[in-house]
C-alpha cells in the first residue's frame, strides 16, 4: 500500500497511508496541486499540528477511512449532536484542551468529519446548562458590567423561538 | 499562552467554528450562552437573533398575587421593555407585541410602540404582530405611518379588542405597503388598505365585515387610495357578528373585488343564499370553498357551486332555515377532489352524481347509516382519506364494517372517540398507512395508547392528538368543520 511521510510541527515523521491521509482536504489538495506522487521521498509538512495530535487525527481517520463522504447539512436549522458513535464518543473522551486541539487540527486539515464529530460534542458539553455552569466548565470570563449581564437577561426573556 | 487557570479555549478558536458549535445548540442553549460574556452576545446578535421572535408581553408571571403587586410589576416590566428597545442591537426579522392586559396604561403602551416603530427596529421586520388591548385606535395613526417604511415586511397582525364601545371601523387606519403578502385583522377594519401584494387576508371579529368595508369601496373616489382587494387571493372571515343584513351592493362590491380569488373560508359565519350565489357568480376562480353556516332559502342551494369550474375543495358545516336535506343532484363539480360535510341534512343518494374524491370528512350525528356505506362502498370506493368525526353517531359498527371494502384508503382520522367499542369494531385494515385518533376521551385513549397491541393488529402508524376534549367539550362540538388538524397531517 502506498505510503507518504507527514511531519508534525515538533518535527516527528509519520509513515501513513495514503488513502488515510487524504481523508484531509488540505492534504489530498497538496498531493494533487502541488504534484507530490506517491512513493515520492518527500515530506509533507503540517506546521500546524503537533505529534500528539496528529497521532490522534491519524487514528481518528484510520477507523473512519471508508466512511462516505459527510452531505452538507442544511444551514438554517439546528442540527443534531445525538448521533455520535460510540467509538468516536470514546474516542474523544480526552481532556479539553486535546479535543479543542482537534477541532483546530480538524479544521486545518479539513477532515469534516472530525470537525462535525468534535464540534457535536463540545456543543453536548454546552447544552443544557446554565450561563453560569458554562462558564465554569469552559473557563470563560465574564467580561460584562453586572448591569449589562442584567440587560442581556431581560433581552433574552423576550426573544422566543417561534 | 496564559496560566491554566485562566485558560479558555474558546478564545483560540476563530469565529467560523464557533459558529460550526453554536449551529448545533437549541434555542435554550444559544440564549444561555449569549449571557456568558460579551464575545458570545455579539455572536448571538449578529448570526442568530433574527431566527427568533421579538415577543413583548404585559401578563404578570406571578399568576395568583395580588392585583396591586401584579400592576407594580406590569409597570416595571413595560419600563424595562422600553429600556432594551432603546439598546438591544438585535436584528429580530419577527416581532409581537402583546399587550391586551389591563395592567398597563395607554401612555406605557404608546412608550413601548414608539421605540419598536422606530426605523432601525422596523426595516428588519418581516412579521409584525401588534395586540394593543383598550384604546388601540389611538395608535392607528402611528402604524399607519409606520407601516409604508417596512420594507421586508410580509405578514402583518392586528388586533385590537371588543373592549372598545363603537364600530370596528377604524378611520385613521391606513395600511399601505407594497411587500406585505398577509393581512390579518382582529376586532379592526382600517379604513384603507392599499398592499398591492396581499395576498392572504384574514379578517375575525369584525361585525358586518363585508358590507362594512363594501360601503367603505363604494363611497370611493376615483384616483384615492382605498380597499384594494384584488390581488387577495385567499380570504378566511372568522366568527362574524352577523347581523343578516339583506344583501346590499357593499355586500356585492365587496366579493367583486376579488376575482383572482382561490381560497374562501368561512369560519364560525353565516351566509345567505342569495349571497353564495352571489360569491359563486364573481369569484370563478375558486379552488377552495368552506361554508360555515348557510341561511338556506331553496333546497337546491348547492347548484350555485357549478358556476365553480375549478372547485377543488368543497366544505359545509350547517344549513339554517329549511329543512330539506341538501341533494348534491344537479351539482356540477368537474375538478372536486376534497369534500367535507358537516352535521347537516343531506341526500346522501345524490352524491352518487358527484364525481369520484380521494377526500371526504363527514361529521355524522344521527343519520341513516345505509346511504352512507352506500356512496363510501360506491362512488367513495377509491377514497384515500377518510375522516370521521363520531359526535353522536350510534352506528358506527355498520359504516366501520364497510371500510375492509375501500382498498384505496390510506389515512383514517376518527374525531371525538368517546366509547371503547368505537375503537374495538374496528376491522383490520391492511391497506390503511396511517389512523389519526383526534380528540378522543381519555378514557379511550388510557385504554388503547399503552396497549398498542389492540390496535396495531389493524393498523402500524397510529397517531394520537387533542386527547381529552371530549364531547362534553361545548367547543369541540361546535367548531366549524374547518380543519384544526395541521394540514400536512392529513395527506
Amino acid at each position: 500500500m502506498p505510503t507518504i511521510k507527514l511531519q508534525s510541527s515538533d518535527g516527528e515523521i509519520f509513515d501513513t497511508d495514503v488513502q488515510i491521509a487524504k481523508c484531509s482536504g488540505t492534504i489530498k489538495t497538496m498531493l494533487e496541486d502541488l504534484g507530490m506522487d506517491e512513493g515520492d521521498d518527500e515530506v509533507v509538512p503540517l506546521p500546524n499540528v503537533n505529534s500528539a495530535i496528529l497521532r490522534k487525527v491519524l487514528q481518528w481517520a484510520t477507523f473512519h477511512k471508508d466512511d462516505p463522504i459527510p452531505v452538507e447539512d442544511d444551514d438554517s436549522k439546528e442540527k443534531r449532536t445525538d448521533d455520535i458513535s460510540s467509538w468516536d464518543a470514546d474516542f474523544l473522551k480526552v481532556d479539553q484542551g486535546t479535543l479543542f486541539e482537534l477541532i483546530l487540527a480538524a479544521n486545518y486539515l479539513d477532515i469534516k468529519g472530525l470537525l462535525d464529530v468534535t464540534c457535536k460534542t463540545v456543543a453536548n458539553m454546552i447544552k443544557g446548562k446554565t450561563p453560569e455552569e458554562i462558564r465554569k466548565t469552559f473557563n470563560i470570563k465574564n467580561d460584562f458590567t453586572p448591569a449589562e449581564e442584567e440587560q442581556v437577561r431581560k433581552e433574552n426573556e423576550w426573544c422566543e423561538e417561534k | 499562552m496564559e496560566s491554566s487557570s485562566s485558560y479558555c479555549p474558546f478564545d483560540g478558536l476563530p469565529t467560523e467554528i464557533l459558529k460550526m458549535i453554536f449551529d448545533r445548540l437549541d434555542f435554550v442553549s444559544l440564549k444561555s450562552i449569549s449571557v456568558t460574556c460579551r464575545r458570545f452576545e455579539r455572536l448571538f446578535t449578529e448570526w442568530y437573533a433574527c431566527r427568533f421572535t421579538l415577543r413583548i408581553d404585559d401578563a404578570t408571571r406571578n399568576a395568583g398575587c395580588d392585583v396591586s403587586y401584579d400592576y407594580v410589576n406590569a409597570i416595571e416590566k413595560m419600563h424595562a421593555v422600553v429600556e432594551i428597545l432603546a439598546h438591544s442591537q438585535r436584528p429580530y426579522r419577527k416581532a409581537h407585541l402583546d399587550l391586551q392586559q389591563t395592567l398597563v396604561t395607554s401612555v406605557q403602551k404608546y412608550a413601548v410602540l414608539c421605540k419598536l416603530l422606530e426605523p432601525r427596529w422596523l426595516s428588519p421586520l418581516t412579521v409584525l404582530k401588534l395586540e394593543l388591548g383598550r384604546e388601540s385606535w389611538m395608535f392607528a395613526e402611528d402604524i399607519s405611518d409606520a407601516v409604508p417604511k417596512m420594507d421586508c415586511l410580509l405578514e402583518l397582525h392586528l388586533r385590537f379588542t371588543e373592549l372598545d364601545p363603537g364600530t370596528n371601523e377604524c378611520s385613521t387606519l391606513k395600511l399601505t405597503n407594497a411587500s406585505l403578502q398577509r393581512l390579518v385583522l382582529n376586532h379592526v377594519i382600517p379604513y384603507v388598505v392599499d398592499c398591492s401584494n396581499m395576498r392572504k387576508l384574514d379578517i375575525a371579529h369584525c361585525t358586518d365585515v363585508d358590507s362594512t368595508i363594501g360601503v367603505l369601496g363604494v363611497a370611493q373616489k376615483v384616483g384615492s387610495s382605498w380597499w384594494r382587494l384584488e390581488p387577495v387571493e385567499e380570504l378566511c372571515l372568522v366568527d362574524d357578528l352577523n347581523s343578516f343584513f339583506r344583501p346590499n351592493v357593499s355586500m356585492e362590491w365587496f366579493y367583486q373585488q376579488m376575482p383572482y380569488l382561490r381560497k374562501l373560508h368561512f369560519n364560525g359565519y353565516t351566509l345567505r343564499e342569495t349571497m353564495l350565489r352571489f360569491i359563486c357568480g364573481s369569484c370563478v376562480q375558486l379552488e377552495e370553498l368552506i361554508l360555515s353556516t348557510v341561511l338556506v332559502d331553496t333546497p337546491n342551494v348547492l347548484c350555485h357551486l357549478s358556476k365553480l369550474p375549478r372547485l377543488r375543495r368543497f366544505g359545509i358545516c350547517e344549513i339554517i332555515g329549511r329543512r330539506e336535506p341538501l341533494t348534491f343532484a344537479s351539482v356540477r363539480l368537474p375538478k372536486l377532489e376534497e369534500l367535507l360535510l358537516g352535521r347537516l341534512p343531506l341526500d346522501w343518494q345524490s352524491l352518487a352524481s358527484v364525481q369520484p374524491i380521494s377526500w371526504l370528512k363527514i361529521k355524522l350525528g344521527s343519520q341513516q347509516v345505509a346511504p352512507i356505506c352506500e356512496v363510501l362502498c360506491g362512488q367513495f370506493v377509491q377514497l384515500r382519506l377518510l375522516w370521521i368525526d363520531f359526535y353522536t353517531f350510534r352506528h358506527y359498527r355498520e359504516l366501520l364494517a364497510e371500510l375492509p371494502k375501500m382498498n384505496s384508503l390510506e389515512t383514517l382520522v376518527l374525531e371525538n372517540v368517546v366509547y371503547l367499542c368505537s375503537l374495538k369494531a374496528l376491522p383490520p385494515l391492511p391497506q390503511l398507512k396511517r389512523l389519526i385518533i383526534y380528540r378522543c376521551s381519555k378514557k379511550v385513549y388510557e385504554r388503547f395508547h399503552n396497549n398498542d397491541a389492540l390496535l396495531a393488529n389493524l393498523v402500524r402508524d397510529i397517531q394520537w392528538i387533542g386527547v381529552g376534549m371530549n364531547t362534553s367539550d361545548e367547543r369541540g362540538i361546535t367548531d366549524t368543520i374547518e380543519h384544526k388538524l395541521p394540514e400536512h397531517k392529513c395527506y
